[in-house]
């Protein structure tokens, strides 16, 4: 087991001390930089806090839809809708709920990549 | 090979036949993954330019992008456009011998200003300044516009073997083939394009990279349309769509046109040269273009990273950016349709 603070935890910490204290002491060509490592910091704790169940999730919604579109064979996930969307083999009555799932699933990688977005 | 201050001493020497050549600065200007540029502040006496001048010198850097232009191409593509009346750095003196930089290299005016997004959108320019500079930023593109093909001094460039907007949702599709990682929003908007191609114009000169970032501002006045090396012929609504594309408002999204103004006035300054009303819905067409152009070339960048031949914090941040492009397609999208449900279908063209 993983003890106390665990890596999202650390990864927060660490990414404050960066902005707080590290950022203002660094020259201005570095602050760049800094932002990006604060960044990429960010996302990965908030996978760290996420997985596995928004995973589980993103499948669930998948399977959902390909079920309505009377495509409840094929694997849920992403690989399979982009073939379907490619292929045009998503009936037109099934386009409104495509849409509704794209948008899901990406406001869901939004969340991850970057919560403030599109403010 | 001597330093390169004596080598463009030299070489300037013999170019402006000048009695003598002093380098005052020379220095890094900014650095970039296709070419370098160098700000060079020289004194000359005699020969054709007398006096203190302020250039930069751009350079091919070791490794470029396949997609576009070296540096002698874009020197000729600079020249167009400055003779078309363009507000670019005049281009002076393209050097293709290696002898002198071991590289070639061109020399234009230096333009003072800043093209740092942050420097000028947000507060730094009154309301008004920001309107007249949208205006401008459409009569800049109305102007190159006119270039048209054929040109024998422009013969390198581009053209598509297709209606542009066709070829282009082709070779992004192709492009996006070569990606393992499904992006299913992205095939989406690109059958979307598919269905939904507008007219096709003749070609005209494009910059290609037309948005805010790749021009100077200085005193709250256009000072310099910059980084030419994605020229080519297209479709003159691919520069538009481009300018106007959300992701090149930084942080001023209600801003259409580059987080700085609106289209309206964008659209008033490019008719106004062209002579030409702009036809709004071609523009919001091919501003989705550009949100899945620069989903692929984000989508390049990470893969530059992920492969391990250019391991890179900026260009792994860049692959992550997807789902920003991905909503936007969603959302902008969605109002075009929903828009076209309450008018008559356009006759097919």
């Amino acid at each position: 087991m993983i003890n106390q603070p665990d890596g999202a935890a650390l990864l927060d910490v660490a990414r404050r001390t960066l902005m707080e204290r590290l950022l203002p002491a660094l020259p201005p060509d570095e602050a760049y930089a800094a932002r990006m490592v604060a960044r990429a910091m960010g996302i990965a704790a908030r996978e760290l806090q996420r997985a596995p169940a928004g995973d589980a999730d993103d499948a669930a919604a998948i399977a959902r839809f390909l079920e309505q579109a009377g495509k409840g064979d094929l694997a849920a996930d992403e690989r399979t809708l982009s073939r379907l969307i490619r292929e045009r083999q998503l009936p037109e009555p099934a386009q409104p709920a495509l849409v509704e799932l794209l948008m899901t699933l990406t406001r869901r990688k939004l969340a991850l990549s970057n919560p403030r977005f599109p403010s | 090979m001597a330093a390169p201050e004596a080598a463009l001493a030299d070489y300037l020497r013999r170019e402006c036949r000048a009695q003598s050549v002093d380098v005052l600065e020379f220095s890094r200007l900014t650095g970039g993954a296709i070419q370098d540029n160098h700000g060079l502040t020289v004194r000359m006496t005699g020969g054709t330019h007398p006096g203190e001048h302020h250039f930069v010198v751009r350079s091919d850097a070791p490794s470029r992008i396949a997609a576009s232009l070296d540096r002698s191409q874009e020197f000729q593509v600079l020249k167009a456009a400055h003779e078309a009346g363009l507000t670019v750095p005049q281009p002076l003196w393209l050097c293709t011998d290696p002898g002198v930089l071991g590289r070639t290299f061109f020399i234009m005016q230096r333009a003072e200003g800043s093209s740092a997004p942050a420097s000028f959108l947000k507060a730094a320019l009154d309301p008004g300044q920001a309107r007249a500079l949208t205006r401008r930023l459409g009569g800049e593109l109305a102007r190159l516009h006119r270039v048209k093909p054929p040109r024998a001094d422009l013969e390198f460039l581009t053209r598509p073997p297709e209606p542009a907007a066709l070829h282009r949702v082709r070779s992004y599709q192709h492009a996006l083939d070569q990606i393992d990682e499904p992006h299913p929003v992205l095939d989406w908007a690109l059958v979307w394009l598919a269905d939904h191609l507008p007219a096709a114009h003749d070609l005209v000169l494009c910059h290609c990279d037309f948005r805010t970032g790749n021009y100077m501002v200085r005193d709250g006045q256009l000072s310099a349309v910059l980084d030419w090396e994605f020229a080519a012929w297209s479709d003159p609504y691919e520069d538009l769509g481009w300018l106007c594309c959300r992701s090149w408002r930084f942080g001023a999204r209600e801003r259409e046109v580059g987080g700085l103004g609106d289209k309206t006035d964008l659209f008033a300054g490019y008719s106004a040269v062209s002579g030409h009303p702009v036809d709004g819905p071609a523009v919001e067409y091919w501003e989705i273009m550009g949100l899945v152009r620069w989903s692929v070339i984000a989508l390049q960048q990470a893969q530059r990273h992920l492969s391990g031949e250019e391991p890179s914090l900026e260009l792994a941040l860049t692959g992550r950016m997807l789902p920003e492009m991905e909503f936007d397609l969603l959302e902008q999208i969605g109002h075009l349709t929903a828009a076209s449900t309450h008018r008559q279908p356009e006759a097919p063209s």
